[in-house]
């Protein structure tokens, strides 16, 4: 065995849009293309499929599987709400998808930038889907797309990171849209800037299930990387939308809404308020990074992967406000 | 049995010593020929008896990395040098001290591109070198794509704040430089996903009543936003004026009212 060439690839940490792509050396791939299988679902609603996401960072042996992925199956078609962190994690929600239904996949819906949730899409072109996404998406795919996929290869291994696939249906913040899977109607809406810029949501209509994109993570500790001011508003105005169940980006597959929004509110009501102190104190960001929101430390996993990044990010931005 | 475990352990510890001197060499190649490029052929010493470098063992965001340096001892230093060996343009911030300088942290947030050795270079009043150095683990964060979500902070290029304490000594002010600035490193894709052009901090100014507290000559390992902490000895009434001058020649200037 290679010592010296392991080393080097665990070497590689990325930060990639505060999700942390950690140093695990890349497995052998001989398995790995040829062992797709159908992604596990959970059928939260009638025709509403969705699978959970690992409450893990990305590695080899998890194929960055790490977000809730969904789909819904209308009359006519279906749409695909976040296609996966992988090809392989395209993949396996493509064959449960065939695993339920031959009805063509017409949409495919990006929640937001981040890896996790868009590097999946390659799985679906075949399928000629028409590609959904926030207005803002296209941009910030062009300034990232290549440096995730680049961090993500040194994970996953090359050839196991799909394509970036630009979205050409376009939402804009002012004015939401609609899907229409035959007789099942799909709202988008384009959010202002929270967990990312680029943040969109899907309700159906027919169930009144919202599939929120990272918009809500439940238990697992959210990455601030848009706005959080931003975001706290976005929470204030899902907790009081009317709408009683949403599918997280990463949690449980289906929750009430006031369970997800409630304990995000209280975490960046704390981390706002802490930074904001922090700075007006003098508090340097490096003792901020280790000292500050720590009291919510038991509510969240992996709390100390992403809260001092968390604190980093509002820091920079809430010196400047 | 247990013969067995010895083989192996010492199998394992060879092999480690085989990778850490390997690695140990690399490092070294690489500073020798950064700080060729940097001092020329000067000696450079061990620092450790003037400066003391803080840096994380891990950052937790690489664009944006948190470091110290702290100058110890009484043997006048003239010039501290930040380096972080492999990133593509090393040299982070060359600090000309001046006479209203205190002798206390030099504080900077800087990039870090890939796994490297970050050294803080003291030159003394005799015109010798001394290095200390520390290893971190940080990748990308001179191509990670910059943090501004919005139109309105690219307004604010060139506004500064300086965040000062008021502390009981009164001969020195602790005080924090913040200027908004992208400090585009050219490694950066934007929107449209090409490469936006380098544009950075080349020199920061900063004087108090016309005494010089620093020069500094920056880099693209600079964070978004730079931020750097001293302190300086106030003189009187003399506000503290800042000049910024970045690689377009766009030139900022800020004046500051003493602390009351």
């Amino acid at each position: 065995m290679n010592f010296a060439a392991e080393k080097k690839l665990s070497r590689r940490t990325a930060l990639l849009g505060g999700l942390c792509l950690c140093c695990v050396p890349t497995r052998p791939r001989a398995e790995a293309l040829s062992s797709s299988q159908p992604a596990a679902m959970v059928e939260v609603s009638p025709g509403i499929h969705v699978r959970q996401g690992l409450t893990e960072d990305a590695t080899a042996g998890n194929f960055d599987a790490i977000a809730n992925l969904g789909f819904i199956i209308g009359r006519d078609a279906v749409a695909v709400i976040d296609p996966g962190g992988s090809l392989h994690d395209g993949r396996s929600l493509r064959l449960a998808i065939r695993a339920r239904t031959q009805l063509p996949i017409r949409y495919v819906v990006l929640s937001h930038v981040h890896p996790d949730h868009v590097f999946g899409a390659a799985a679906f072109k075949d399928d000629a889907p028409i590609f959904v996404g926030h207005a803002e998406l296209p941009q910030q795919l062009a300034a990232r797309g290549a440096f995730y996929r680049d961090g993500l290869e040194k994970i996953l291994g090359a050839g196991e990171v799909g394509e970036v696939i630009t979205p050409t249906m376009l939402v804009a913040r002012d004015k939401p849209a609609e899907l229409d899977l035959g007789g099942r109607g799909l709202v988008l809406t384009a959010h202002q800037p929270a967990h990312t810029v680029s943040d969109l949501s899907v309700l159906d209509k027919q169930s009144g299930i919202l599939f929120a994109g990272d918009l809500l993570f439940v238990g697992r500790t959210p990455s601030l990387d848009g706005d959080l001011k931003g975001w706290l508003k976005e929470l204030a105005a899902l907790r009081d939308s009317g709408v009683r169940q949403t599918v997280p980006g990463h949690g449980p597959p289906l929750v009430p809404m006031q369970d997800a929004v409630a304990p995000l509110e209280r975490y960046f009501t704390v981390l706002r308020d802490e930074t904001r102190a922090a700075i007006a104190k003098g508090t340097p960001i490096e003792e901020a990074a280790t000292t500050l929101a720590l009291s919510e430390r038991p509510h969240w996993a992996m709390f100390d992967a992403y809260n001092g990044r968390n604190v980093i990010e509002a820091y920079r931005r809430l010196e400047w406000e | 049995m247990k013969r067995l475990l010895m083989v192996a352990l010492l199998m394992v510890s060879g092999i480690n010593y085989a990778v850490a001197d390997d690695e140990m060499a690399e490092r070294e190649a690489r500073w020798r020929s950064v700080a060729t490029d940097i001092f020329g052929e000067r000696a450079i010493e061990d620092g450790s008896t003037l400066l003391k470098l803080k840096v994380p063992e891990q950052a937790m965001n690489a664009a944006l990395v948190p470091i110290s340096v702290e100058l110890i001892g009484d043997r006048p230093i003239t010039t501290v040098s930040v380096v972080i060996d492999n990133n593509p343009m090393p040299l982070a911030g060359r600090f000309k001290l001046g006479p209203a300088f205190v002798r206390d942290d030099i504080k900077m947030r800087v990039r870090v591109n890939e796994y490297t050795l970050i050294h803080a270079v003291a030159e003394t009043d005799d015109g010798k070198l001394y290095a200390v150095s520390h290893y971190i683990k940080a990748a990308g964060g001179c191509s990670a794509p910059d943090a501004r979500a919005s139109a309105d902070v690219l307004a604010r290029m060139g506004k500064m704040q300086l965040r000062r304490e008021r502390s009981s000594d009164l001969t020195q002010v602790p005080t924090r430089l913040l200027i908004s600035h992208p400090n585009y490193s050219g490694m950066q894709q934007n929107a449209s996903g090409d490469y936006t052009p380098a544009r950075y901090l080349e020199r920061v100014s900063v004087s108090v009543g016309g005494a010089k507290v620093f020069d500094m000559e920056g880099g693209i390992s600079l964070s978004e936003d730079p931020s750097i902490a001293f302190s300086y000895v106030p003189k009187g009434d003399g506000e503290v004026e800042v000049k910024v001058q970045d690689s377009s020649a766009a030139q900022f200037l800020q004046h500051f009212d003493a602390l009351k």
